[in-house]
């Protein structure tokens, strides 16, 4: 009976949402947003600002960039929270609309992109991985690389990757995400996030592997040329 | 979960199962099935190394620091929004009470017009009758000497009231 169905698919998601409320601390902090208490909200931003503007910067790659959309994300929470009904991860469902913030953002920024004037391809921006490449190996490529500098090639080489690895990456790597949760967060298959995480891992092993051995720099256009997602 | 994520399916490539397996997303028979390999397979398990080096590179890049004023301005920007939208709601509720008002006094004039018209019209129907009955009220003490209709129809049918038709007609 299609009654019957129904009855058994509104159950199922009755018992998910009371499964993620046992397990997940943040998801009852949410349903208390729900019901309308601001200090579980600010308790909610305490908790994942730090998180949500490291994985956002590395997709915009400008801090206050990251900061105004990591407020968005929160503002998007804080509307959401009447027709709230944890069906996730809180966690998977903040990122989730991350991802979606952060699409939007460099949909919009391209567009700005294609009225404003070229750069000349030659150039190598401060953050470019050739830039970084030339000032890291410099007059001794086979020298110990500090932190820091090592920091800004890491970047670079991410910086490099497409945006969906990227993303997938930053989730598997700093939210120690599954590959259901990242693929729940992205839209995407489980299949499809195994090739995105095997393809980004296997870019960013060819982009490092030639600083860590000796230094050398390595080809980011060829990187960057196996990086397109057929997804 | 999908099922065909654990074991390693045949199209998928080395890095693919090396990945999956440093990820522990593989199930207990593939991901046995890779370290037979990597016991046997030495180019099988430099890759291993190589993207597990890598991997451990992420861990120098720096995480977000953040300070408190930013939890502090989030939950003062949503305040605001919260109250913009209450504020909106409130305009909206109250443009819908004008409309409601509006259409009220509008509903109750367009009830007053058609309750004249209905008026009107039946009193003019109440005064047409009593115009066509005019003549008969006219003669009413005439017609009582008459004594019966049947005597009256035969006046008439010798042509006693044409006279007073016709002048009723001008």
């Amino acid at each position: 009976m299609p009654g019957d169905k129904l009855l058994s698919v509104s159950e199922s998601s009755l018992q998910r949402a009371q499964r993620y409320e046992q397990s997940d601390p943040d998801v009852r902090l949410m349903l208390k947003v729900r019901d309308g208490s601001a200090a579980a909200f600010e308790e909610l931003v305490m908790r994942y600002q730090g998180r949500l503007i490291t994985v956002l910067e590395h997709l915009v790659h400008r801090r206050e960039q990251a900061e105004d959309l990591a407020q968005d994300v929160f503002l998007r929470v804080y509307r959401a929270r009447k027709s709230y009904v944890p069906g996730a991860k809180f966690s998977t469902w903040l990122f989730t609309i991350a991802n979606n913030v952060a699409s939007n953002a460099r949909r919009s920024s391209a567009r700005r992109r294609e009225v404003s004037v070229t750069s000349d391809p030659k150039d190598d921006t401060p953050n470019s991985l050739d830039g970084m490449a030339k000032a890291a190996s410099g007059l001794m490529p086979s020298r110990q690389l500090d932190n820091s500098e090592m920091s800004e090639v890491v970047r670079a080489a991410i910086d490099s990757l497409s945006e969906r690895q990227r993303m997938a990456l930053l989730l598997s790597k700093f939210e120690g995400m599954s590959y259901f949760e990242i693929a729940e967060t992205m839209g995407l298959s489980v299949q499809a996030v195994k090739s995105l995480l095997s393809r980004a891992r296997t870019n960013l092993r060819e982009l490092l592997e030639p600083y860590v051995v000796s230094g050398q720099r390595p080809s980011a256009s060829a990187a960057r040329s196996q990086d397109e997602d057929s997804l | 979960m999908n099922d065909d994520l654990h074991s390693t399916a045949p199209h998928d490539s080395i890095e693919e199962q090396l990945v999956a397996y440093l990820d522990d997303e593989l199930d207990a028979d593939a991901a046995a099935a890779v370290e037979r390999r990597l016991a046997d397979d030495p180019a099988y398990q430099q890759k291993l190394r190589e993207l597990q080096k890598t991997w451990d590179l992420l861990d120098n890049l720096p995480q977000a620091s953040v300070g408190e004023r930013f939890a502090q301005t989030t939950v003062e920007l949503v305040v605001q929004s919260a109250a913009a939208d209450a504020e909106q709601k409130k305009s909206s509720l109250q443009w819908r009470l004008w409309l409601l008002r509006v259409g009220s006094v509008a509903a109750a004039v367009l009830a007053g017009f058609v309750g004249y018209l209905l008026v009107t019209a039946f009193a003019s129907r109440s005064n047409n009758q009593l115009v066509r009955d005019l003549p008969v009220i006219e003669n009413a003490d005439a017609y009582r000497y008459a004594g019966s209709v049947e005597f009256l129809e035969e006046l008439d049918r010798e042509g006693l009231f044409a006279d007073q038709e016709s002048g009723n007609e001008m």
